[in-house]
């Protein structure tokens, strides 16, 4: 049975791309442009990764990491945080969120695939 | 400032020759130009920060004192007799009048040194108002190119990651299209790499200004964050 991974990101480029990037990895690919509905999406599609934009209208990257890591029915979903912040403290600070995961934009597909590998497997 | 001239116009040769001697005593004097009258008239210019006449009528002052007026910072003029012609002061509105007397040399060496020094600050402030102007612009460059980092990556995100999906599948792609996809790949992880290193510079900048405050005491201002 595939692997099935949300993706949260405002853009549709880099959603669709993503989503390319998984399917070409045999991975199942939901894509989400809203972040207020990740939770709605989590109930319906019970995914076993979520891939994460930091930059987004509303909800951040890092405001929804926390809420679902701190969250009893949530918090065992891995997150990898996908975004242009490419600082040292902007790492720190995702982990401190509970991120299992971080890619830095832009990204290659062997470094998108392989942190999603080191993680989910 | 280049080392400083001053310009010794006189008439009568034992005016300089007194001044040459009073600064002779000097440790650091500056570039002593001797001309008469009749020479800076024909010559038709005067190049020099300060000028120093005497030993000469006041009618040739009068004759000498427009081609000093524009080019000249600081016109001195050492006056023998008591009375000095209205017209030198309506021909030159800030001509500084030292009355010759006794130790009129030491008067004229030191009003000159302080001009030279005044002038010399002067420049240096206007100098160091032209660099921070500058600087403020490069940090204005900066901030806006700090602010462009966050689209500038998106974008490179979507160029990147569609080219290397087009050459996931090369068979689908003729020989040339594929070398010239491969060059915009292999271009956009040079754009990748100049990101990272812009990125790197930005850190080290942030550090240095933080350790630079510290030093003086300062609190670190935020700066703008990257996106």
């Amino acid at each position: 049975m595939l692997k099935k991974v949300l993706i949260v990101d405002d853009s549709q480029a880099e959603s669709r791309l993503m989503q390319q990037f998984l399917e070409s990895a045999g991975y199942w690919a939901v894509p989400l442009s809203d972040p207020a509905r990740i939770e709605q999406l989590i109930d319906s599609e019970h995914p076993s990764l979520i891939l994460l934009d930091v930059v987004m209208p509303g909800r951040n990257g890092f405001q929804a990491c926390r809420e679902l890591k701190t969250s009893d029915q949530y918090k065992n979903i891995p997150i990898v945080l996908v975004t242009s912040k490419s600082g040292d403290s902007d790492k720190f600070w995702g982990r401190q969120q509970g991120a299992e995961g971080y890619v830095v934009k832009p990204f290659t597909a062997e470094q998108l695939i392989g942190e999603v590998q080191r993680v989910i497997g | 400032m280049n080392q400083p001239t001053v310009l010794i116009v006189a008439d009568d040769a034992e005016f300089p020759r007194s001044l040459m001697s009073r600064w002779a005593k000097e440790r650091h004097a500056p570039a002593l130009t001797i001309v008469n009258s009749q020479t800076l008239l024909g010559s038709g210019k005067a190049t020099a920060e300060v000028a120093v006449l005497g030993g000469m009528g006041q009618v040739h002052m009068l004759e000498i004192l427009p081609l000093l007026v524009g080019d000249v910072s600081v016109i001195l003029y050492v006056a023998d007799s008591g009375e000095v012609n209205d017209n030198v002061r309506e021909n030159c509105p800030r001509i500084c009048i030292l009355q010759k007397g006794q130790g009129w040399e030491d008067a004229v060496v030191a009003l000159v040194s302080e001009s030279l020094r005044r002038l010399d600050a002067v420049e240096r402030a206007r100098l160091a108002e032209e660099r921070a102007a500058q600087q403020e612009r490069f940090a204005a460059l900066g901030r806006y190119m700090l602010e462009m980092r966050h689209g500038f990556s998106n974008a490179l995100t979507s160029v990147l990651g569609n080219s290397e999906l087009l050459l996931m599948e090369p068979a689908n792609l003729g020989e040339e299209a594929r070398g010239q996809l491969e060059t915009i790949h292999g271009m956009s992880l040079r754009m990748h790499e100049i990101l990272q290193r812009f990125s790197s510079l930005d850190k080290e900048m942030q550090f240095a200004s933080k350790k630079s405050q510290g030093e003086t005491g300062k609190w670190p201002t935020t700066l703008a964050a990257g996106s």
